[in-house]
């Protein structure tokens, strides 16, 4: 059976059951009780196609990160994704959820690196979108709807990304230092004309510890230990599974933020990029200060697009959309 | 509501002089960079500022009349051309830079900002803005927001949509929305991203927070000249698959080169060359110099005859301004030139080459290539003689088979220029009827009357909306 005549079947047995019907993975990030109406993306057959050559790669939305990389790594190409709670994620979870990685800074956002998707919706069934090739801009942008939208209105089935080469070196430093350095060993770290992978901080204010993560070419990491002294190899301690929120807040307040969020937030100081674990059910409440410092956060777990706060026309807008792509409510839940 | 009573209003709203009526006028506004096409429009409404825009549209919405946004009128797939006998709401006059924040990075920009003038009053800062499109001397941020538009320096930092941070848009109803945020993170629903390429389908753009970065510690140009276009096309696929992406990789042929050794910025090319190879990498120092050397050694590999490095920075600056220019210099051999955009799979270059030379052989014409390589993305130029109807039928005719040949291979009908009124037809062979029906899902949504840009990109039924003819127009006049 395939994907399409999968979720054709289980949108009738949600409808039937008035249950909504919902999309999974490896199940590492939601719960599902006895009576749920699931589609397990896990069911099929891990399908990987690198397009060397041209630095793309088509993976089947069940693929977990992990297979993914282990199958372009003959190529010498990888997708940079790393999830600081150590997940390994499935990539129709990763995208689905609108989750990124560490990475981000010198690498750019996972999004962005989207270039196709196959997508399943109630009212449609399955189509493409986007092409497969690293430039295109034939109709709207409307991979982008089904991406951080939790399967709200439509399930990925497939995902075409651009890979990044596998750097020729790469070499990390560590400093112990005060929060409030922070800005300035930024300052003297930064390079004009490219990021580095990442420059991650984390602790108390007093103890604050910053990891930089430098991915080129050798001359210039030999130019960088000149500067900046030893490496390190001590690797990140990853963040302990559970709940969390992440995203990113504005460069202006990364200071203020990260005294607030406390010492367990994970944060990239070059991009604002940030992961930060919370007691259950909080979630909503660190979001909500987020958006007050006009950043944007999601929760790491859970089917919930969390859309509180979002301003009257938006919401319209959503329902307008969730009405024609999928006019049962078949899919998912969000707060309106 | 009756023409007098809106066009009343709208005359009250933005003031008498910025109202435009007359015929004459009208006409100027009834065409853009497509050249195979043009519509009068029933009037041009020249808004202020975000009130006054906001108006105007809430004025349109409530009278049920089309419109459509113009930035520069720059568009080659005829995106501005106002079919529908659409209003034109010409945002010329919302033109500043309204801020600069350092700190996040951003320039906030209204929407009739000239792309060129941003880069100009940034990089005394040591700052700049990214997306380069050839006619940045000209076309508007609010444009390249509409057309998601690239640029030769978009292969390694990105088109337009990897550049914008938050935009202010009028809906179709006349309401102001803020989409995305200072933050460099999609919202759960990233109507941002869906606004970015939208053609002017969905709202107008009124507010751009654009990310700007800093000028590049180092950056080297190379210019590759080669004898055999096969031969450059080869280059770009190796050092591609070499994993280098460079700041920007372009491609230009022997007839480009014609043209642009015809020109005002004469670089003085050899005229026997086949293919040149323009490649800028930029970055600190030592990483410069290490993806310069892969890259001599591909195009050595590959049989450069000849690798130039520029003396200065001017010399450099002459080598881009007669790569930028190289459009408009195909008006020095042919009275017109149709400009054709399509994406390729970039490991298929030779063959794609290849195939469009045949297409010009069997429909005889000349066809100049000139064109964003390192991303795949073709630029043909059909050269053509507009007083010879036959020549235009197959100068189309041409056109849409070098579309076919980039869909055969996997790739995409438009990387940059949009759809517009000119590839609706092609849109379909690209998407399914599904997808088709998906897109105008958003559209509705966002524009329940259909009134932003009418019969443009969403193909309708099973044939395309007819485009309108400039004397139907005309007799259509109010
Ligand atoms: C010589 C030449 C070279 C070019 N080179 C490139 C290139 O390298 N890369 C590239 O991508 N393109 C290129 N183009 C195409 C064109 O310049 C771009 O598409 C550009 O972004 C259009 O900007 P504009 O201000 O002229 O928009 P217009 O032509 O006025 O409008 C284009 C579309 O955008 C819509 N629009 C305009 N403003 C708004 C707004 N504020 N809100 C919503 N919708 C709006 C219009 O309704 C229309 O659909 C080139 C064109 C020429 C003539």
């Amino acid at each position: 059976m395939t994907s399409t005549e999968a979720l054709e079947d289980l949108a009738r047995e949600a409808s039937a059951r008035r249950r909504p019907l919902l999309a999974r993975g490896n199940q590492r990030r939601s719960a599902s009780d006895l009576h749920d109406v699931i589609w397990r993306s896990i069911w099929e057959e891990p399908q990987v196609e690198p397009m060397a050559e041209d630095l793309l790669v088509t993976a089947s939305a069940g693929v977990t990160i992990t297979h993914l990389n282990a199958v372009l790594q003959p190529y010498g190409q990888w997708i940079p994704y790393q999830s600081p709670d150590g997940i390994d994620d499935t990539l129709g979870a990763v995208l689905g959820m609108g989750l990124d990685s560490i990475w981000r800074a010198g690498y750019g956002s996972l999004p962005d690196r989207v270039v196709a998707l196959k997508v399943w919706t109630p009212a449609l069934g399955t189509f493409d979108l986007g092409a497969k090739v690293v430039k295109n801009v034939a109709g709207f942008n409307l991979l982008r709807l089904f991406l951080g939208s939790r399967a709200t209105f439509g399930i990925v089935l497939e995902a075409t990304l651009k890979v990044s080469p596998i750097p020729r070196a790469q070499a990390r430093w560590v400093w112990t230092q005060t929060l409030d350095q922070t800005p300035q060993t930024l300052e003297r770290l930064l390079r004009p004309g490219k990021s580095w992978a990442y420059v991650l901080g984390q602790g108390t204010p007093e103890n604050y510890a910053v990891w930089a993560e430098w991915h080129g070419y050798p001359a210039m990491v030999e130019q960088l230990a000149h500067s900046l002294g030893p490496m390190t190899t001590t690797d990140l301690t990853p963040n302990a599974v559970g709940p969390a929120i992440t995203g990113a807040i504005p460069r202006s307040h990364l200071p203020q933020w990260a005294r607030e969020a406390g010492t367990r937030m994970l944060l990239e100081w070059q991009t604002g990029w940030f992961w930060l674990p919370v007691d259950d059910g909080q979630e909503d409440a660190w979001i909500a200060k987020v958006r007050a410092l006009g950043g944007i956060a999601v929760a790491t777990h859970g089917d919930r697009m969390h859309m509180k706060g979002v301003d009257a026309s938006t919401s319209a807008l959503v329902s307008r959309l969730k009405a024609q792509l999928d006019p049962q409510g078949i899919l998912g839940a969000w707060d309106e | 509501m009756n023409s007098q009573e809106w066009t009343q209003e709208l005359k009250t709203i933005v003031g008498v002089p910025y109202v435009i009526e007359d015929p004459v006028l009208l006409d100027s506004y009834g065409t853009d960079g497509y050249t195979l096409e043009k519509a009068r429009p029933r009037a041009v409404v020249l808004p202020a500022d975000r009130e006054q825009l906001s108006s105007v549209i809430g004025c349109l919405y409530a009278a049920g009349i089309p419109y459509v946004a113009r930035g520069a009128g720059t568009s080659l797939s005829g995106g501005a051309i106002p079919l529908d006998r659409a209003v034109v709401v010409h945002l010329s006059r919302m033109h500043q830079i309204r801020s600069v924040d350092w700190y996040n990075r951003v320039a906030y920009c209204e929407p009739g900002v000239v792309n060129r003038r941003l880069s100009d009053a940034l990089v005394s800062k040591g700052y700049y803005y990214a997306p380069d499109p050839s006619s940045q001397q000209a076309c508007t941020l609010g444009g390249n927001v509409a057309e998601n538009s690239g640029g030769p320096h978009c292969l390694k930092y990105g088109v337009t949509l990897n550049h914008i941070r938050q935009l202010e848009v009028v809906w179709p109803y006349g309401e102001i929305g803020i989409l995305g945020s200072l933050a460099d993170y999609a919202a759960p629903v990233d109507f941002r991203s869906l606004m970015v390429g939208s053609e002017g389908m969905l709202g107008i753009v009124s507010g751009i927070w654009a990310r700007i970065m800093e000028l590049p510690e180092e950056r080297a140009t190379t210019m590759a000249l080669f004898d055999d276009v096969s031969d450059a096309s080869h280059a770009v696929s190796a050092i591609i698959a070499a994993g280098v992406i460079p700041a920007a990789l372009e491609l230009m042929d022997r007839l480009a080169i014609e043209a642009v050794e015809r020109g005002v910025y004469r670089v003085g090319y050899p005229l026997d060359v086949a293919a040149v190879l323009l490649i800028e990498v930029d970055g600190p120092g030592p990483e410069v110099q290490a993806e310069q050397e892969i890259i001599a050694d591909i195009l050595k590999t590959c049989g450069a005859r000849e690798i130039r490095v520029p003396l200065s920075s001017a010399e450099r600056e002459l080598w881009w301004a007669n790569r930028k220019t190289a459009f408009g210099a195909m008006g020095l051999l042919a009275p017109r030139y149709y400009v054709q955009d399509g994406v390729i799979p970039r490991a298929r270059l030779p063959e794609a080459l290849d195939t469009i030379g045949r297409i010009a052989k069997e429909y005889g014409i000349r066809i100049a290539n000139v064109f964003h390589a390192g991303d795949g993305n073709l630029h043909p130029l059909l050269l053509y003689d507009d007083q010879d109807e036959e020549m235009v039928r197959r100068v189309r005719q041409a056109g849409s088979d070098i579309l076919r040949m980039c869909l055969d291979f996997g790739g995409s009908i438009t990387g940059e220029h949009g759809v517009g009124l000119e590839k609706m037809e092609e849109l379909r062979w690209q998407m399914s009827d599904a997808a088709i029906e998906a897109q105008w899902a958003l559209k509705r949504a966002c524009d329940p009357k259909q009134l932003a840009n009418p019969k443009k990109v969403l193909p309708v039924g099973s044939t395309c909306v007819a485009e309108v003819s400039w004397n139907e127009t005309e007799n259509n006049l109010l």
